[in-house]
């Protein structure tokens, strides 16, 4: 099964749109993902400082993905650590009651940040999976982008939370080298342009259990991504691994359906 | 029965960044081959960062030459640096060495550190297309924000791209490496092509032929830099006739490159 651990809706409106939800699921038919994991939607939470109000509509989104589609969407409870602790724990718990099984941080605030603490604490106290975005730009850095640097810095400060680095593509060699002695981050295939050699980089560098497919839909394309890693030279078991094997593992220790199967 | 896959954008040689990646011609004629490409436009890569590309030209030619190949077509095209004095020699060279192979011309200008208003760009067009060669115009090699950090290059803009179109209406005109967001700025120069190595979007060929037509849009992998599967993957999307994949498969490349047996564009 194809586990796609990094996707976003974008929501003309902000608000649950079935027809977008169907055109997601059909693009995904198409290049044969079978499950992906929401993080938030760019319409609903188009800030890189984004509200409380924007928090809650996006996240409103990703549980009522999760509700209609249980099969296919896993959906990651969407923060920006700036915000107050007890608005951000509790909109951590109304997300895990309505069905979401991680967390998802963006730019809001740099991954070193101590404001991230409590976050991270409730975190490992649930076995939650934390995505983080991560990033080395040459040009074009943005608000509180963090590097892969300070997501190492936040893995060491937390190793019971499993986290999963966004974009090998963006964070490139050094960014797997970052995480190399962080047992406890994997990286996701997304990111930037379909650059030869990474995948095997991070598989060397890393091992196969630590690298994750992640293609995010819609600013980029679900069969190109996917794409990547079957162009990739590497074994079979490894590239199952990566497409889904590590994923569902990670989704099934935060209580998602997958348990049950 | 789909047509023959042909790449409108491959290289050879070293790039030395990244992983630095590294690919003779035979590793990338049996990358691209392995891939499920039955065809494909080679430049050298060597050329790119180099004070004057006709070694690395000529290396590409001698190796092409040389190269056992079994059913895949392969066309050269040598990198000419127009700011410099001696480019008709490059040329002259290029298109001696390349022979019958020759497909098109490609240009560097962000790299060679020049502006497509430059003088010698529009002589060099003008040579082209009395000669019916298509002009390549590399507007990046990685996206910027992948570059070195102290080696950060930016690319051509498109527009000068669509300038240059409209300067030379009857030279046919490839735009590669172009991003997705950049589209809009070749879509009414009816001589300018783009290559898809490096657009992307939800849904990408879909979404790119709302811009551009599909008599204007070729299949590219920018291998060995790119995974040329991910190439190969934009091929398709609904409402996307057969014959319109197609040509931007493989056979309008194999027209503009004067692939033998091509076959002449269908009205549309």
């Amino acid at each position: 099964m194809i586990v796609d651990g990094h996707i976003h809706l974008h929501s003309s409106d902000g608000q649950y749109d079935p027809a977008v939800a169907a055109r997601c699921l059909h693009l995904a038919d198409r290049a044969g993902i079978a499950r992906m994991v929401y993080l938030f939607d760019l319409g609903a939470a188009p800030s890189v400082d984004p509200t409380g109000d924007e928090i809650r509509r996006s996240n409103d989104i990703g549980m009522e993905l999760v509700a209609r589609h249980p099969d296919r969407f896993a959906a990651f409870c969407y923060l920006n650590p700036s915000h107050d602790p007890a608005f951000s724990l509790a909109e951590l718990d109304r997300c895990l009651a309505g069905g979401c099984t991680g967390i998802k941080l963006w730019i809001s605030v740099h991954a070193d940040d101590p404001r991230l603490d409590p976050i991270m604490e409730r975190a490992a106290a649930m076995r939650l999976p934390v995505l983080h975005h991560a990033w080395y730009k040459a040009t074009g850095f943005a608000y509180n982008e963090s590097t892969p640097a300070e997501i190492a810095i936040l893995a060491r400060k937390h190793p019971a939370v499993p986290i999963v680095m966004a974009h090998l593509g963006g964070g490139g060699h050094r960014g797997v080298i970052d995480i190399e002695g962080c047992p406890n981050v994997v990286v996701d295939t997304s990111g930037a342009q379909p650059h030869a050699g990474l995948i095997e980089f991070a598989v060397d560098r890393l091992g196969p259990d630590r690298v994750v497919f992640g293609s995010d839909w819609p600013i980029r394309d679900f069969a190109v991504q996917r794409a990547k890693v079957d162009g990739a030279r590497i074994d079979e078991a490894t590239r199952q691994a990566i497409l889904g094997g590590t994923m569902s593992r990670l989704l099934a220790r935060a209580g998602s359906p997958e348990v049950a199967r | 029965m789909t047509a023959p896959r042909f790449d409108a954008n491959a290289w050879a040689g070293t790039w030395p960044f990244g992983t630095g990646e590294t690919s003779s011609l035979a590793t990338t004629v049996a990358g691209l081959a392995g891939a499920g490409m039955a065809g494909g436009l080679v430049s050298p890569l060597r050329a790119v960062l180099a004070a004057e590309p006709s070694a690395a030209n000529a290396d590409l030619c001698h190796k092409a030459a040389n190269l056992q190949q079994s059913g895949f077509t392969l066309r050269l095209a040598p990198v000419v640096d127009p700011s410099l004095a001696d480019w008709p020699n490059q040329f002259a060279q290029a298109n001696h060495g390349a022979g019958d192979a020759l497909g098109a011309i490609r240009i560097v200008p962000n790299y060679h550190a020049y502006d497509l208003d430059h003088s010698g760009v529009d002589v060099l067009a003008d040579t082209l297309a009395a000669r019916s060669i298509p002009l390549i115009v590399q507007i990046r090699m990685l996206d910027e924000r992948a570059h070195h950090p102290r080696m950060v290059i930016p690319p051509v803009p498109v527009r000068s791209v669509a300038a240059l179109a409209q300067r030379h209406p009857a030279l046919t005109i490839v735009a590669s490496g172009i991003f997705f967001g950049e589209l809009a700025a070749v879509r009414d120069a009816r001589n300018a092509y783009v290559e898809l190595s490096s657009v992307e979007s939800g849904d990408t060929l879909p979404d790119v032929l709302r811009t551009i037509p599909p008599e204007r849009v070729l299949l590219g992998t920018h291998t060995p830099i790119y995974v040329p599967h991910a190439a190969l993957a934009k091929l398709g999307g609904e409402g996307i006739t057969s014959s319109a994949l197609d040509a931007i498969g493989g056979e309008t490349a194999r027209r503009l490159f004067q692939v033998q047996g091509a076959t002449a564009p269908q009205a549309t």
